[in-house]
């Protein structure tokens, strides 16, 4: 049976959740979803799907940061998988003050939740109106944005294009990584934050034109929605890094690591993405044990990583992707005749040294 | 040792009956089975002549089950707690509107059932259905177990074990304390031990006396079965492809003991390299024979003692999710994931 997929669907108080998920709950799409709220009040549809949960973070493990788990989730899933309907998707809503490791750490963690759901993605709604104030005061907003896969950049309306172009540049100044949609009342089509397999390895490289430069991937035009007002806009961004991509020079990675804005001088509590790539076959022997080293000593800072690896004496793509210090990685399909071996790596985070991660990968080439 | 498919008991002299629903949950009730589902519906077998016609009750699923000699209660997701005597013979004995009853726990000496919904623990009287009393707990309960009496009940949650007086109000528990989150809970037969299932695949223990703390490690999954053997000198555990059985017969419980494994269905990894897991366990309520079930399917019987193990049920249907002995110890029943149902009787000699 195929796993259900799991949404997440983050955002600070007031950004939109939950106009979104009375869209979702009320549109004739002719799915069926679950949803997993974190108050009953303000859903206002009476639906035996809806199922409110009271956020209990479990630490386990003596509370090393990536054993935090979501232990209503657990016993939610468990619950909701004794029926036998089809359910197309399950989506968990989260307080407006959550960390989002938590709920994806749960989909990693617990074998029973793993073994009949997948994480999907993390779908990050953001104020764009407040996003600057929010900033300033709250470090969770920085974090949702963080290990966001999909940003809605909500409430686009009521902010002129000037306020609009700042708070994407904050957004992309945390995660240059995820897929932004500008929205107002979170109209966005359904297909653009559910089944985006952005948890997936084989998907990692087609779904995610902003991450890796994917010209050589055939599916890669396909992959993108039509017929957005914002599609535009998000293409042109694309291609401008279609073109840092194809320069394919081996140091071009200097050039993602200076393209972060300092964060202090944005307000994004410290959080930025580091980008590593290179030309040169990278040794196995090396990088393995210093990812694993990295994500075991600062994967507490180290919110969301994924990497595409091209290895010496192998033909085939390794891909990983962590969330903090838990981290799936496999070796995929093989590299296509003419696909550039090109390894990259990318960090989001708090107090990453961009110049030690860079020595430090240099250091695993060859 | 065990055999091809052909020659499980099921096949030779047991029934084997489907619904189109998860079998949560499989008790006796007297002489009769009552079968619960993932679809709120209750069903009830007759052994000696076993079919299976499932009657809708809850509106919702059927998350918990429990019996006494007459009646079947069940709690559900839509916040029903339900007295069930017979086919067409279901009464609401409670509502909890927006919250599931997870966990239940009857005492017959008390004429109480404990209910757990979220973080309360509300205690009914099972023959007016009247709530008597609630106690409270600081995250949501993740099992019960009854004292040997069925006087004291203990409730796990995230941090350690309540244990209360069910037949007094209030006051303050009894704690057992320990850091993570306690799941499925086992009260030993001598009434000495609280044992938990945690969330890292591993199980706490106290003694109650001195609250002495016991851990046992070695899961590959989360333990949601627990059984005791006679006279409680084994706790037998599933969650690893072998069951773990932990003697109890000193006074320090396992501890520094090596525990036994039993089972050989799970004991050697399938071709493809995955392995199975035991889910389900059930102590022949007089003989040394340990039932278990697997998550393929597979239900063994095991002859404690020595090891020996006679195949059951042949693999299929998903995970065995639930099983239990009737009280003459005759008939063994299980019920699976995939909805297979099966009742087996079991002679001396096929023992």
């Amino acid at each position: 049976m195929d796993k259900i997929p799991v949404t997440v669907l983050t955002g600070y108080l007031g950004a939109g959740k939950t106009t979104l998920l009375n869209r979702i709950l009320s549109e004739p799409h002719g799915r069926t979803y679950a949803v997993i709220v974190n108050e009953f009040g303000e859903i206002g549809i009476d639906n035996d799907l809806v199922v409110a949960a009271d956020e209990e973070i479990f630490e386990m493990n003596n509370g090393c940061v990536c054993c935090t788990v979501r232990g209503d989730l657990i016993r939610i899933i468990d619950g909701l998988l004794k029926r036998r309907r089809r359910l197309d998707a399950i989506l968990v809503e989260t307080t407006g003050l959550a960390r989002p490791a938590p709920v994806a750490q749960t989909f990693f963690t617990d074998d029973a939740v793993r073994a009949k759901t997948r994480l999907d993605s993390i779908v990050t709604i953001v104020d764009a109106h407040h996003l600057p104030r929010g900033l300033e005061h709250s470090s969770e907003i920085p974090e949702q944005i963080a290990f966001a896969d999909v940003v809605l950049l909500n409430k686009s309306d009521l902010v002129d294009a000037a306020g609009l172009g700042r708070a994407e540049q904050l957004v992309r100044a945390i995660n240059p990584y995820a897929r932004l949609h500008r929205t107002s009342h979170c109209e966005v089509d359904l297909a653009a934050i559910l089944d985006r397999r952005a948890f997936d390895l084989d998907r990692i490289l087609t779904l995610e034109p902003d991450f890796l430069t994917a010209a050589a991937d055939p599916e890669h035009e396909h992959e993108h929605d039509h017929g957005h007002e914002h599609e535009h806009e998000h293409e042109h961004e694309h291609e401008h890094h279609h073109e840092h991509g194809d320069d394919g020079h081996a140091h071009h990675h200097e050039d993602d690591a200076e393209a972060t804005p300092p964060a202090a001088a944005l307000h994004t509590d410290g959080i930025l993405s580091v980008a590593l790539s290179t030309d040169q076959l990278v040794n196995p022997d090396r990088f393995v044990p210093w990812v694993e080293t990295l994500l075991a000593e600062q994967g507490g800072d180290i919110l969301r990583s994924k990497g595409i690896l091209a290895f010496t004496g192998e033909d085939r793509r390794f891909v990983f992707q962590g969330v903090h210090m838990i981290i799936d990685g496999n070796l995929q399909r093989p590299w296509a005749d003419g696909e550039p071996r090109r390894s990259r790596l990318v960090f989001i985070g708090r107090n990453l040294d961009a110049a030690r991660l860079r020595r430090e990968f240099e250091a695993c080439i060859g | 040792m065990s055999g091809d498919i052909a020659t499980t008991l099921a096949k030779r002299q047991g029934w084997i009956g489907t619904i189109d629903a998860v079998v949560v949950s499989c008790v006796w009730v007297g002489r009769r089975l009552a079968i619960a589902d993932g679809e709120g519906r209750i069903g009830w077998i007759d052994p000696a002549a076993p079919q299976v016609e499932m009657q809708a009750a809850h509106t919702g699923a059927v998350l918990c089950a429990a019996a006494d000699a007459t009646a079947l209660i069940t709690g559900g997701d839509d916040g029903q707690l339900m007295r069930h005597v017979g086919p067409e013979a279901s009464v609401q004995m409670a509502r909890l509107p927006g919250r599931w009853i997870e966990h239940l726990l009857l005492s017959p000496p008390l004429h109480l059932v404990a209910a757990a919904a979220g973080k309360d623990l509300i205690v009914f009287d099972v023959r007016s259905g009247e709530s008597i009393r609630q106690f409270p707990h600081p995250s949501s309960i993740g099992g019960l177990a009854l004292d040997p009496k069925g006087r004291r009940i203990a409730a796990s949650y995230y941090g350690g074990v309540n244990l209360w007086w069910l037949g007094i109000d209030g006051g303050n528990p009894r704690c057992l304390e320990w850091k993570g989150s306690h799941l499925a809970t086992t009260w030993s037969p001598n009434g000495r031990f609280v044992i938990t299932a945690m969330q890292e695949h591993t199980l706490h223990g106290w003694r109650i006396d001195d609250e002495m703390h016991m851990r046992m490690s070695g899961y590959t999954a989360k333990t949601r079965a627990f059984a005791w053997s006679q006279k409680g000198r084994w706790l037998a555990s599933a969650g690893a492809p072998q069951v773990v059985c932990w003697p109890f017969t000193g006074s320090d419980g396992p501890m520094g003991k090596a525990p036994l494994h039993r089972g050989d269905h799970g004991a050697v990894p399938d071709t493809d390299g995955t392995g199975v897991l035991v889910t389900q366990l059930a102590f022949h309520p007089r003989e040394d024979v340990l039932a278990a079930g697997y998550d393929d399917g597979c239900v063994e019987l095991i002859h404690f003692a020595d090891g020996r193990t006679l195949p059951a049920l042949a693999p299929g249907d998903g995970a065995v999710t639930s099983m239990a002995w009737s009280c003459d110890g005759r008939v063994l029943a299980c019920g699976s994931e995939g909805g297979r149902i099966a009742v087996i009787p079991v002679s001396p000699a096929s023992r």
